[in-house]
């Protein structure tokens, strides 16, 4: 598929700004008409055209098919031409972002929130000094509990993920010029990463949560 | 270079999806043995730990990380850099983008045509959480619904814990809402599958030259 060959379908026209579960997503679809776009509007049915191949002869012209199917009835046909310095705002949309927050807690050598699209997002990265079996068991619990504090205030858990990487042996190599030393060393603990991306708690909440849930690693 | 976004809502199961689809498609290049990298991947995680490189990483495939941001917005520029770098040292066959679970695949798609290169071959495949999509529609329905928007194939994963009335209604909703050719897949249950529908994906996304 290439940018020319595609048919757009939306349902509803008041689409172009979406709220929903409070959360205030909102998302331009694409299409701003404030600026100096050849219009064409038809009136016709739902086609549903979409291709499925790749065809790269195409000028710089872009065409945006809008199917609307209620009262209307009509579709917009935008036709308007796009350079490398287009500055129509056709396609850009105001994903919410709120700029992150670290957090400095003793262990933790990352963590931290920010909020994207409704969802709340905290991850952490730390080294760990717990047997691996130990560690993985630990994880278990941590991850369940915090599902389980998720559930009980009625949040969606968007994803809930982690890793435990146990560190490898390592090789050092060191000299002053005559002798070359080479050392083996036995791996000692393992790092473990986290992210969770839920949609309900603020990130304070979500971020005192997980240190809690986590203490036992 | 031919660029596969894979995208789909958080849990979804794209990471799953993603290493079969990858060593299908070195397969499907003959394989490096001149050396060249013919797939690369770039995966694009909402935090700034990034949990799913883990699971690439032993797959011996060059992954390049997008961290703590969405492609399809915050670090758009990002992608843009590491499409470029890789082109340039590593002239790979495809390129597969994990995006994040809160991407609209389509908005980089149209990004990547409008600022980076109009005439990029871009497939889209979302995945789908069967067994919650219907849930998560009623709470996302925009997000969801925009993950499949003009996606060329959608692949209904999870298959083995949803039951059929409710993967039926999955189908239903989704073939409405979009023309994707769908599969149904379960990674976990179904490797070997999975790898099927892979390799008849990518013979498919081949015939398009």
């Amino acid at each position: 598929m290439s940018e020319h060959e595609h048919t757009e379908n939306i349902e509803n026209e008041e689409c172009c700004v979406h709220e929903e579960h409070e959360h205030h997503h909102e998302h331009e679809h694409h299409h701003h008409h404030d600026h100096d776009h050849e219009h064409e509007h038809h009136h016709h049915d739902h086609d549903h055209e979409h291709e499925h191949h790749h065809h790269h002869d195409h000028d710089h012209e872009h065409e945006h098919h809008h199917h609307h199917d209620h009262d209307h009835e009509h579709e917009h046909h935008h036709h308007h031409d796009h350079g490398d310095d287009c500055d129509c705002g056709c396609h850009d949309h105001d994903h919410e972002h709120e700029e992150g927050h670290t957090y400095e807690v003793p262990g933790y050598s990352v963590m931290e929130t920010h909020s994207h699209e409704g969802a709340t997002i905290c991850s952490f990265e730390k080294d760990i000094l717990t047997d691996p079996e130990q560690a993985k068991v630990a994880m278990e619990d941590a991850i369940h509990e915090l599902t389980a504090w998720l559930d009980s205030i009625g949040a969606l858990i968007g994803h809930v993920k982690g890793y435990i990487k146990e560190h490898g042996p390592t090789t050092t190599f060191s000299t002053t010029g005559s002798t070359l030393n080479i050392e083996g060393h036995e791996p000692q603990g393992a790092a473990i990463g986290f992210a969770s991306i839920v949609f309900g708690p603020t990130e304070e909440e979500l971020k005192d949560k997980v240190v809690e849930v986590f203490e036992r690693l | 270079m031919k660029l596969i976004i894979l995208g789909g809502f958080l849990g979804s199961g794209k990471t799953s999806v993603l290493i079969p689809l990858a060593k299908e498609m070195v397969a499907s290049a003959g394989g490096a043995e001149d050396g060249s990298t013919k797939v690369a991947i770039i995966e694009n995680e909402i935090g700034q730990v990034g949990v799913d490189t883990a699971f690439t990483e032993g797959s011996g495939l060059y992954t390049s990380e997008l961290f703590n941001g969405c492609v399809c917005c915050t670090i758009a520029s990002s992608l843009m850099d590491a499409l470029s770098k890789m082109e340039d040292q590593m002239h790979p066959e495809f390129v597969i983008l994990e995006t994040t679970g809160l991407a609209r695949p389509y908005d980089v798609a149209q990004q990547l045509w409008d600022y980076y290169d109009e005439n990029m071959n871009i497939t889209l495949i979302t995945v789908v959480d069967a067994s919650r999509w219907l849930r998560i529609s009623r709470v996302a329905g925009a997000l969801v619904d925009e993950q499949i928007d003009r996606a060329n194939y959608v692949l209904l994963n999870k298959i083995d814990v949803a039951d059929e009335e409710t993967i039926a209604e999955v189908e239903k909703q989704i073939s409405s809402k979009c023309d994707a050719k769908l599969y149904r897949v379960s990674t976990t249950t179904d490797p070997e599958g999975t790898v099927n529908i892979c390799r008849e994906m990518i013979t498919e996304i081949n015939s398009w030259e």
